[in-house]
């Protein structure tokens, strides 16, 4: 029997909450006990355990998802399910005009990234494995407190607020208290947390002439030199496959269209906006395609936002000489852009695991090829 | 045999106007349907698209309300729920004009009527004779000839769905074909749409059609233009639209590649009468066909395949048949796509006068609906009248009717200037476009 793991109405959250990690992925098997997603609220990271065993069999929600009490995040059953999840026909091909069957078949009207997926089942509770909420064990674990010396308010189990009494109660160091804090968003906590995997990197720099970028700007005003860069590197990363790769420790799967990131600095924190198979693209649409997801980013929605291989940064509108780009896991590279007098400077920084040094530079020089002499980029 | 002074076969919008108009100016009216009446526009053609827009538009309000975060939560719906809502509106329409022929004493004969001569049709194996016939057949759906094409499936089946498609790849990029990717895509469909022209909507003002496009993009429609469908495939119950320039997967295809006018089984070289090589029925400017008594209206005589077309129509043969020589004027023609958001247009396009246009975003109204668009008048350069009109945003299909009286009287600035809009209403950029307008 498959059972749904749907988001609890934990207490002390309010209503919504974001979806920060996935700790597990489809066929993966889990037992009682083991933290499949965390979440995060105004107020804490919830990790949200599994309260069976068995295979998870589908996901619903994706990381930077909002969800809410009752939302279904993923279900869990044995491995026929799973192989009947694996099994289940891709989709009813264009079914004949009979209405087969009489149930009604509700979904949700927001866009799957926005809400449930799916008719929420009455809503399973979370049960309590251990004698402690899973948030209470987690905030016992950080706060460094043996859970076994907490005695549960509600003489049942332990609940985060008895942690937190508990912690109250032993004596601590006294903390200087900090002067003046800038408070931070969720999504940046959510989005500091993606940046923690470090990524040693080396770094090549060209200076190209910008001649070629002006002539083409002065048909298409819409395309800015980061497009055109962008539309360079799409090119580029059809030459270097590494440059469609992932770094997934160790795997590198690779796309086959060259998908760009490109650095959108948003409200509470730096998020890469994909343009996906920019190598079909001109710039006028590359151009396009990055006015949209700056909207759509703008707005909140964040379905253009996912890891890409190469990410580019604009820094065109500072006085700078170079931008050295961060390389945020899996992607590979990054790309700073600066301008100056009649040149278009970029800044690459390569993940020195999966591009060898010598490669870096090549990329580096083909580029400065491209963007000099954009006719390379058709062959 | 029964004798009538008019014989109409089809009873859609021309057949039963034709119908009503000359029952009620007295003449003896017999009409054939072999389907249901309303034809293609109320059973499978205007209405029921519009129903479906209407509910995808709805969503899509819920959505920005969600967003906007004035909805908390936005509920569930059901696809088959909505598609089952259609049936009840259209037995409404239908069994309405059922009920104005009865009362015209016009008479309604069921089945398939063919030409056995000139005056004569065969109905049910019954004879029936006429000093005057209206063909009114309307049209269908093509089938465009690719290998595969079998698994498409047209207009009429995709009213029919009973499972909403997640994937749907939609042949034509016409009217049809767009009002279908508007409303899949508000349901939650992945749509795509595949044009063989460069463009969509070629002949409507660019400014407009571009602006309807980036709206649909938005909308995460995606329509490819220039793109020839080489063959379909079926692996595995998914099909693979095979085009010029890649593959596209689909749970289900739908072809809206144009119609073709329906002749067949009328036996109409028994009347004397050969179709076109297109199929369609030839007529002169009142609508007359080869043979004098005979006329043509409707979707069967080609031209704007539209159901307002085929009521102007209808009027003018009637009025021909009883005597008052009437010519065919199409000039003030609406054509409305009822996208999300929709584009209406009559008249020309500023290919051929003076633009002027004024954004929604300058309009009270639009902005406290939170709508977009942009409307485009056209004035000749010499005459100064307005010539034409395009609207792309909310309401459109409404605004156009009167935009439609001001290039039928072709208003000038003046006359504009002097018009009175009420406040706020969309159909003050009317007039803002117009007053707009340099010369
Ligand atoms: C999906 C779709 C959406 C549309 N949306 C719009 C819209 O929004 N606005 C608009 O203006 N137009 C729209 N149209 C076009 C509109 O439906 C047609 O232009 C209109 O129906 C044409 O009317 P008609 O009377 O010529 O033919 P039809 O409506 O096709 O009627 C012809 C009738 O004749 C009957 N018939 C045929 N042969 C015989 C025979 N031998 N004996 C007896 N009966 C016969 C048929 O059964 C049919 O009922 C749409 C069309 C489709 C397919």
């Amino acid at each position: 029997m498959v059972k749904k793991v749907v988001m609890p109405a934990a207490g002390q959250t309010t209503d919504i909450a974001t979806v920060t990690k996935l700790m597990v992925s489809v066929g993966d098997s889990v037992k009682k006990g083991d933290v499949l997603l965390e979440v995060e609220t105004d107020k804490a990271v919830l990790p949200i355990e599994s309260f069976a065993r068995g295979f998870v069999t589908e996901i619903y929600v994706n990381e930077f998802d909002q969800v809410d009490a009752g939302t279904l995040l993923l279900a869990i059953g044995d491995a026929a399910d799973l192989e009947a999840a694996k099994n289940k026909p891709a989709e009813a091909p264009a079914p004949a005009v009979e209405d087969d069957d009489d149930e009604d078949d509700f979904v949700p009207v927001m866009p799957k990234s926005e809400s449930a997926p799916a008719p929420a089942p009455a809503p399973v509770k979370v049960s309590v494995s251990g004698k402690a909420m899973p948030n209470a064990k987690k905030l016992a674990s950080e706060l460094g407190i043996d859970l076994d010396k907490i005695m549960p308010s509600n003489g049942e189990f332990i609940k985060a607020c008895d942690v937190r009494a508990a912690a109250e109660n032993i004596k601590k160091p006294e903390i200087a208290p900090a002067e003046d804090v800038i408070p931070t968003a969720r999504m940046r906590n959510t989005l500091s947390r993606r940046w923690e995997a470090f990524v040693p990197t080396f770094g090549v720099s060209v200076t190209c002439s910008d001649e070629a970028y002006s002539k083409l700007a002065e048909k298409s005003p819409a395309v800015s030199p980061v497009h055109y860069v962008m539309m360079a590197l799409s090119r580029l990363a059809q030459r270097y496959p590494i440059l469609r790769a992932l770094n997934d420790g160790g795997k590198l799967p690779l796309s086959e269209g060259s998908d760009i990131g490109l650095a959108v600095f948003a409200e509470n924190g730096t998020v890469t906006s994909v343009v996906e198979s920019a190598e079909k693209l001109g710039a006028n649409a590359i151009a396009e395609a990055c006015e949209k997801n700056l909207t759509l980013v703008a707005k909140g929605d964040l379905s253009s936002v996912r890891p890409c291989p190469v990410s580019v940064y604009d820094a065109t509108g500072y006085k700078v000489d170079s931008f050295t780009a961060p390389v945020c896991a899996p992607g590979v590279a990054a790309f700073g852009i600066t301008l100056g007098e009649g040149r278009v400077a970029v800044s690459g920084s390569f993940d020195i695991r999966v591009i060898e040094g010598n490669v870096g530079a090549s990329i580096m020089s083909d580029l400065r090829d491209f963007i000099e002499n954009p006719v390379l980029m058709l062959i | 045999m029964k004798s009538f002074e008019l014989i109409i076969i089809g009873g859609g919008p021309g057949g039963y106007t034709a119908a009503l108009a000359a029952a009620r100016a007295g003449k003896r009216v017999c009409l054939f349907e072999k389907d249901s009446l309303g034809g293609t526009c109320l059973n499978v053609g205007c209405i029921p698209t519009k129903y479906l827009l209407d509910r995808a538009n709805a969503l899509e309000k819920i959505r920005s309300m969600t967003e906007e975060g004035v909805l908390r939560g936005a509920g569930e719906y059901s696809f088959k729920r909505v598609m089952r809502g259609k049936a009840p509106i259209i037995e409404k329409l239908t069994s309405g004009i059922a009920s104005m022929l009865r009362s015209a004493k016009a008479e309604v004969v069921r089945g398939t009527a063919s030409f056995k001569n000139a005056n004569t049709v065969v109905c049910n194996g019954e004879e029936y004779s006429a000093g005057d016939v209206i063909i009114a057949t309307g049209s269908s759906a093509i089938k465009l000839p690719f290998p595969g094409s079998e698994y498409c499936i047209d207009s009429t089946a995709a009213l029919s769905l009973t499972k909403l498609p997640k994937k749907l790849c939609i042949i034509g990029g016409g009217v049809i074909g767009l009002e279908f990717a508007s409303a899949f895509s508000a349901f939650g469909s992945d749509v795509t749409v595949i044009e063989m022209m460069d463009s969509i909507l070629p002949r409507e003002e660019k400014s407009a059609v571009d602006l309807l496009v980036r709206s649909l993009t938005a909308k995460g429609i995606k329509i490819k233009c220039s793109v020839k469908v080489e063959s379909v495939e079926k692996i595995e119950g998914i099909y693979t639209v095979r085009t010029s320039s890649g593959n596209i997967d689909a749970d289900c295809v739908i072809s809206a590649a144009g119609r073709r006018a329906n002749t067949e089984g009328l036996a109409l070289e028994n009347a004397g009468i050969t179709p076109e090589k297109n199929g369609t029925v030839a007529v002169n400017e009142y609508l007359e066909t080869k043979i004098p008594h005979i006329y043509a209206i409707g979707d069967v005589i080609g031209g704007y395949m539209l159901a307002h077309a085929a009521y102007a129509e209808a009027e003018v043969a009637v009025s021909n048949i009883l005597g008052n020589k009437k010519e065919l004027d199409h000039r003030i023609m609406p054509r409305c796509v009822y996208t999300i958001p929709p584009l209406a247009a009559v008249g020309v396009t500023s290919e051929n006068g003076a633009l002027g246009r004024f954004d929604y975003r300058g309009n009270g109204f639009a902005v406290a609906e939170g709508e977009s668009g942009c409307v485009f008048a056209v004035m000749d350069r010499e005459t100064k009248r307005t010539v034409g009109f395009t609207v792309v945003g909310a309401a459109a299909p409404e605004m156009i009717a009167a935009a439609s009286i001001a290039v039928e009287r072709g208003y000038t600035q003046d006359d504009w200037r002097a018009l009175t809009v009420a406040h706020p209403s969309l159909s003050e950029t009317l007039r803002e476009a117009a007053l707009s307008v340099k010369f």
